[in-house]
């Protein structure tokens, strides 16, 4: 049967079809590559006409595409979190792209190369070829297939909500065509033309091959090998015609496949890329400014959403990874960060279509997104860490608060701190002049930052200066400061809030005064480094103060500063959590520890404005350590945290919530950590989370199980510093 | 010219008890002055009215008979007319929802000064001394004025007249301009009524603002559990919808006469006082020693309710 | 139809503070919108939103300073606004609700509004009576505290509800032109944000001196005169029980106990 020799092995593509099949095989490919070009243009057009995103996008786009490759073919976002997920989508792109490849090396090879020099897709190379064809395809199969168990088997909760439509069925069920389609085609192909031995390289479709044999498929003699055969002229049942028909359903499939990819979920392979490319490494952690035009509108209609944001909700692809992770969610809150972008996308479609506009945010249920869903977000950046496409929900999620802030839609507990902060200078609306006192139980003085040149000039910030609570943390911090021999001050009355939260509940204007009151406060101080208790101030003075053009509001006569540059533009004033800034004088020896001071079993919670929104895990963890506590791992650590609630105006609002985050994360601790019910104690790092979780520990009934502490409580226990810091009577305990 | 009118306050056929606190500072103001008290009860069963407000030190009490409810119309053309019938020095209203209906009206229609929410008032003929709250009770302030006024007074914070008097009781014919009235009473609504009327509690446990959340509200349910006592609370657990709006104790919600008062976290804001000052024993639980819930407690733990509440409970379980 | 809000800039005093005189030390006051004015701005901007009022303006006797305060009203959708200020007013330490009534009735002649919402006291000094005072001026019927005002005032009158004590309301019908005094609670007053306030810049601001409205200046010298301010003696003659909450709640538990109302 084997006519041709092993070297010049290689196969007929368009085996068996007339030329007027040929023909219309080429009019229907144009036509399919006309109408995909046009999609992806539409589609591109519609991004030019957004509004100009704050951010660059397009910067260094030779790296961009480079590490964005990396991102995307390593599918090191699929897997995070979720091993069954990654190695599905890994198979099932590799797999295609391979075909993609493989496809474009046949077209390479029959319309450049073969018309002139002879086809290089022959003997070795074909063998080669047909192998990791087939191997790739059924690694493509396999991905499928592991995707309809875990869409229409499993019925995974994440896939199925109300954006979940027939084009994710019609997506998954094309592939699996097209992927079982091509082996059969292969299968009947061999099959027909009598078994040759080198095919069993292609070992999957050998392997139908020989199913069809055994089941006695009858065959036509001789179309093997008569150049002028055409399964036309041999239609009934038999392997060429089955073959025939396989040819050509997979063509169709094939074209409709390519034809429907701008214009439906397939279209995440482009947009997806796209969005990974464009994206920004801070977001979220860095929000965009607002220009100082009062006429300037945040998310009155969808237009005001920019390119990017349009692109966001193009690369979605329904995963639900986002909101499998968010906390709002997970405690009953009215938010779902997927449906919030979907929801976007929808409406921008429906109005595309000639729909009937709506608002975009209000309250009732008129409108695209409700105000209910905007004031659930933590902000905790879980959603944006969870996602494989790198879509920035905080972003558009900040434009719709910033609109409802606008509106005047904003919940009543969270306009008494607005008001506070507009009259007082701190979101408990007490007076500035007290905001110093938490220091009065201190066994020294600290020092006025504003008079006397220091190293570190410590924000402390309003929890810690007017909390009962938290004033604890901070004569714990300053005890340890002290005690390492550190210069440092404070701001006293000239410390106000610092201003993170208040911008992401979306009141940008209030955040531009309190940035340019501390930005004119510092200017007139001495120091090297600025030392923050909370991650919160961390966060917005190092990602945030750097980037508001001051000099835009220069000329406001509502703007109480006086201050015109862009601060700490060139980054000489280092700014640092505590943790980072006592991690190093640990290092150094400058505090008395010896590692076994302390013996408490703890856990360790990351706060997401130290943790993911700023990568600084170890810090922390380092100082609990070097207390001699044993330190056991919550299964969301790190990256992973579960927020405590308290974000994104969290602390300041009511909810309807069951359980609360900060209970569930109580529960975590004392559950589903190595020690269990042996934690004793729940570390913490940021003055919300030592708020949330003292809360959710009375409500929840976890008062008897496990204390709330902050590390700076367990490391001047550690060096025995209690007294001096106020916090416990001499020879009391 | 010496002489003190002090009109008073009834609804639904009840004369309210700021009525007989008006009569008290009328008494006292007309003892300063040297002049007569006359009260006036206008709508409604007038002469049992006037029976009933025959108390010790009333001089005359004067009915006017129209309509059965309080209209502000009425009253102001009536109080007009009986200012320029008696000449009085002083006016007295309560400084009730419905005093505050007509006195400013009054006031302005004779072109007298006008002193609202008084709670203390001290006369020697010629000049009048009022003391009146600001800043929310934060400070208290004299107030000075010569000549006829119109005053109105604060509830309970005079005692209620009682005793029986020798009043003469004169009808007196106002002549209403029915043109004027130009509002209508329709009707009355009980607001939050339901299942349970705290005013029959004998124990009470009330909530303010010191609870937080609405989810420690549990913390209180299972005490008045453990307690077999009431849930009642003060304005902004309403407000809040927390509670229903028939457990509000205070100047809008219900008044409450329990043997036991357990206020907690609640800061005793005037209103809320209104309403339980009359509880026989208060025990306030609350980390400020200078709320002015202290001021009228029996008993005081200043310590955090989230500390004590749970301790309590325990105690009885 | 046209709204006039009377607002006003209330004085806010720290929970610490020292009394100067008759008055609070300057460092321990703050400034704010009057609570219960914020509740009929709001009103009035509903019944504007709902297509019932084709203007809100907004009247306030006040100082330059107290500017800021009052742009919140037009934040948050007042059309124009009114301030009224004279030297002769620096002068009067307390303007009472007589002289109120003189200056705002000149204001409400000449703007012919249909209806007047004013808050039913100020936070500071707690007077409660301007709002009848001015209806009575005018001839303008009223309603004291209201917490309900239907959005249906085609008929020439508004159905309201008042708040009264013991958590009783009293349905009324009011006929217009009318002065409302409005009651917390009434609705869920929206927030001025700092960007509408400085929007608000934009909106008109009329300034009148008490001789643009031909107030006479006599009649804004109160009757009354304040001449003595002091924190109240604190009345407790509470017993205090002290120690752990464990000690606490156990005399508590005793006292209960004696009162033989615990279980």
């Amino acid at each position: 049967m084997n006519v041709l020799a092993q070297t010049e092995v290689t196969r007929e593509t368009y085996w068996g079809l007339s030329s007027t099949e040929y023909a219309l095989f080429y009019l229907l490919a144009t036509v399919t590559i006309l109408v995909f070009l046009y999609g992806v243009y539409s589609r591109f057009t519609r991004y030019t006409a957004g509004d100009d995103d704050p951010f660059a996008r397009l910067d260094n786009l030779a790296s961009r595409i480079v590490s964005s490759t990396k991102i995307v073919l390593s599918n090191e976002k699929q897997f995070d979190r979720d091993l069954y997920g990654g190695l599905m989508h890994a198979f099932i792109m590799w797999g295609f792209l391979t075909l993609l490849i493989a496809t474009t090396i046949l077209f390479i090879d029959g319309y450049f190369w073969e018309p002139f020099q002879g086809s290089f897709w022959v003997g070795d190379f074909y063998l080669a070829y047909q192998f990791i064809v087939d191997a790739m395809g059924l690694l493509f199969v396999v991905g499928i297939g592991m995707a309809m168990y875990r869409r229409y088997w499993v019925r995974n909760e994440r896939l199925w909500d109300r954006h979940t439509s027939s084009e994710d069925d019609i997506f998954i069920w094309t592939l699996f065509a097209l992927g079982v389609g091509g082996f059969l085609l292969e299968g009947l192909r061999i099959y027909a033309t009598g078994m040759p031995d080198h095919e069993i390289v292609s070992f999957v479709g050998w392997g139908l091959a020989l199913l069809f044999q055994t089941i006695g498929l009858p065959v036509v003699e001789g179309t093997a090998t008569d150049p002028n055969y055409t399964a036309l002229g041999v239609l009934g049942f038999n392997a060429e015609t089955f073959h025939w028909l396989a040819w050509w359903s997979h063509s169709l499939i094939a074209f409709f496949f390519i034809a429907w990819i701008p214009y439906a979920k397939p279209f995440h392979m482009l947009s997806s890329f796209a969005n990974v490319v464009t994206r920004d490494e801070n977001a979220g952690k860095r929000l965009p400014n607002v220009p100082a035009d009062l006429d300037a509108t945040n998310a009155e209609s969808i237009e005001d959403f920019t390119w990017k944001e349009m692109l966001d909700q193009d690369a979605c692809t329904k995963c639900g990874r986002c909101s499998s992770v968010c906390p709002a969610k997970a405690s009953g809150r009215p938010l779902d960060p997927r449906n919030v972008i979907l929801d976007l996308k929808k409406y921008r479609e429906h109005r595309a279509e000639g729909g009937e506009q709506q608002p975009i945010i209000a309250d009732g249920g008129t409108s695209v997104i409700d105000t209910e869903t905007m004031e659930s977000c933590m902000a905790c950046m879980a959603c944006m860490d969870a996602c494989p496409v790198e879509i920035e929900h905080l972003q558009s999620f900040t434009r719709l608060n910033r609109q409802m802030t606008d509106q005047g839609d904003v919940d009543p507990g969270m306009q008494d701190v607005f008001q506070n902060v507009m009259q007082n200078g701190n979101t408990f609306g007490d007076s500035q002049r007290s905001r110093g006192e938490w220091a009065d139980d201190l066994e020294f003085d600290v020092a006025d930052a504003r008079e006397q040149e220091v190293d570190y000039l410590w924000y402390v910030g309003d929890y810690p200066s007017y909390d009962d609570r938290n004033k604890k943390v901070a004569r714990s911090l300053a005890t340890i400061l002290q005690e390492a021999d550190v210069s440092f001050g404070i701001l006293f009355d000239d410390e106000k809030y610092d201003g993170n939260d208040i911008r992401r509940v979306g009141e940008e204007f209030l955040y531009v005064e309190l940035a340019g009151h501390h930005v004119e406060t510092w200017d007139d101080c001495e120091f090297d480094k600025i030392v923050c208790t909370d991650p919160h101030s961390y966060n917005t003075f190092k990602n945030e103060y750097p980037e508001v053009d001051f000099e835009e509001f220069a000329d406001d006569p509502m703007m109480p500063f006086d201050y015109e540059q862009r601060w700490n533009k060139d980054g000489e004033i280092d700014v640092y959590h505590w943790t980072q800034a006592v991690e190093e004088l640990v290092d150094e020896r400058r505090l008395e520890l010896s590692g076994t001071e302390l013996d408490y079993t703890v856990t360790y919670h990351d706060p997401c404005h130290l943790g993911r929104y700023n990568d600084e895990y170890e810090a922390p963890r380092e100082i609990i350590k070097a207390t001699g506590c044993e330190l056991d791992e919550m299964p969301r650590n790190r990256a992973d945290s579960f927020c405590c609630g308290g974000g994104g105006g969290g602390l300041w609002m009511e909810f309807d919530e069951e359980p609360k985050p900060s209970e569930e994360r109580l529960r975590e601790a004392l559950e589903d950590t190595d020690a269990g019910s042996s934690i004793e104690k729940f570390v913490v790092a940021c003055p919300m989370c030592m708020t949330m979780y003292e809360d959710g520990r009375k409500t929840g009934g976890f008062e008897d199980d496990i204390e709330v502490v902050d590390v700076a409580e367990l490391l001047v226990e550690a060096i025995d510093a209690q007294e001096k810091a106020g916090l416990k009577i001499a020879a009391a305990d | 010219m010496t002489d003190i009118l002090a009109v008073t306050d009834h609804r639904r056929g009840e004369l309210r008890d700021v009525s007989y606190e008006t009569i008290t500072a009328g008494r006292q103001l007309a003892d300063e002055t040297g002049g007569d008290l006359h009260v006036a009860v206008v709508s409604g069963p007038v002469g049992d009215f006037a029976e009933k407000l025959n108390r010790e030190g009333v001089d005359v009490v004067h009915t006017v008979e129209y309509g059965e409810e309080f209209n502000h119309d009425v009253y102001t053309q009536v109080v007009t007319q009986l200012y320029d019938e008696l000449a009085p020095q002083y006016v007295l209203a309560p400084n009730s929802v419905n005093g505050l209906g007509y006195a400013p009206a009054v006031a302005n229609a004779l072109d007298l000064p006008l002193v609202t929410d008084t709670v203390g008032l001290e006369t020697d003929g010629e000049t009048l001394t009022a003391t009146r709250e600001m800043y929310g009770g934060k400070v208290e302030t004299a107030n000075e004025l010569t000549g006829n006024a119109v005053v109105t007074i604060r509830g309970a914070e005079w005692a209620g007249a009682d005793g029986t008097g020798d009043a003469e009781i004169r009808e007196f014919h106002a002549e209403i301009d029915e043109d004027a009235i130009r509002s209508s009473v329709t009707g009355f609504e009980e607001v939050g009524g339901g299942d349970v009327d705290i005013s029959e509690a004998d124990v009470l446990v009330s909530v303010g603002r010191g609870i937080e959340e609405e989810e420690n509200l549990e913390l209180i349910e299972e005490l008045a559990d453990a307690l077999d006592a009431t849930v009642s609370s003060s304005r902004p657990i309403v407000d809040n919808g927390w509670l229903p709006k028939n457990r509000q104790v205070g100047q809008s919600g219900k008044v409450v006469t329990p043997d036991v008062y357990i206020a907690i976290g609640i800061s005793g804001a005037v209103q809320h006082v209104a309403g339980m000052k009359g509880s026989e024993t208060i025990v306030a639980i609350n980390t400020d020693p200078n709320a002015p819930i202290m001021d009228i407690a029996d008993y005081a733990i200043h310590d955090d309710l989230f500390d004590v509440v749970p301790a309590l409970t325990e105690e009885f379980q | 139809m046209k709204i006039l809000v009377t607002v006003k800039e209330v004085s806010t005093v720290e929970d610490e503070f020292e009394i100067e005189g008759t008055t609070i030390a300057d460092q321990y006051l703050g400034a704010d919108l009057n609570e219960w004015d914020d509740y009929a701005i709001e009103e009035a901007v509903q019944l504007q939103e709902a297509g019932i009022a084709d203007e809100v303006v907004t009247v306030t006797i006040g100082p330059e300073e107290c500017e800021q305060t009052i742009r919140q009203a037009l934040a948050k959708g007042a059309d124009r606004a009114i301030r009224v200020w004279d030297d002769a007013l620096e002068d009067v330490d307390l303007l009472d609700v007589g002289a109120k009534t003189a200056i705002l009735r000149t204001v409400v002649e000449a703007e012919e509004p249909d209806l007047v919402l004013t808050g039913v006291q100020s936070g500071d000094d707690n007077w409660g009576g301007t709002g009848v005072s001015l209806a009575e001026e005018l001839g303008f019927e009223w309603g004291a505290v209201v917490n309900h005002l239907e959005h249906d005032l085609e008929d020439g009158t508004a159905s309201v509800r008042r708040e009264l004590e013991g958590g009783v309301e009293e349905l009324t019908e009011i006929e217009l032109p009318a002065a409302l005094t409005i009651q917390t609670g009434i609705n869920e007053p929206r927030y001025a944000s700092l960007r509408g306030i400085r929007q608000a810049q934009r909106k008109e601001l009329d300034v009148h001196t008490l001789g643009d409205l031909g107030v006479d200046e006599g009649a804004v010298e109160g009757a009354v005169t304040v001449t003595d301010m002091y924190e109240p003696e604190s009345e407790t003659d509470a017993t205090v029980w002290e120690g752990s909450p464990e000690e606490t709640a156990s005399e508590l538990g005793e006292l209960l106990r004696e009162k033989g109302v615990a279980p």
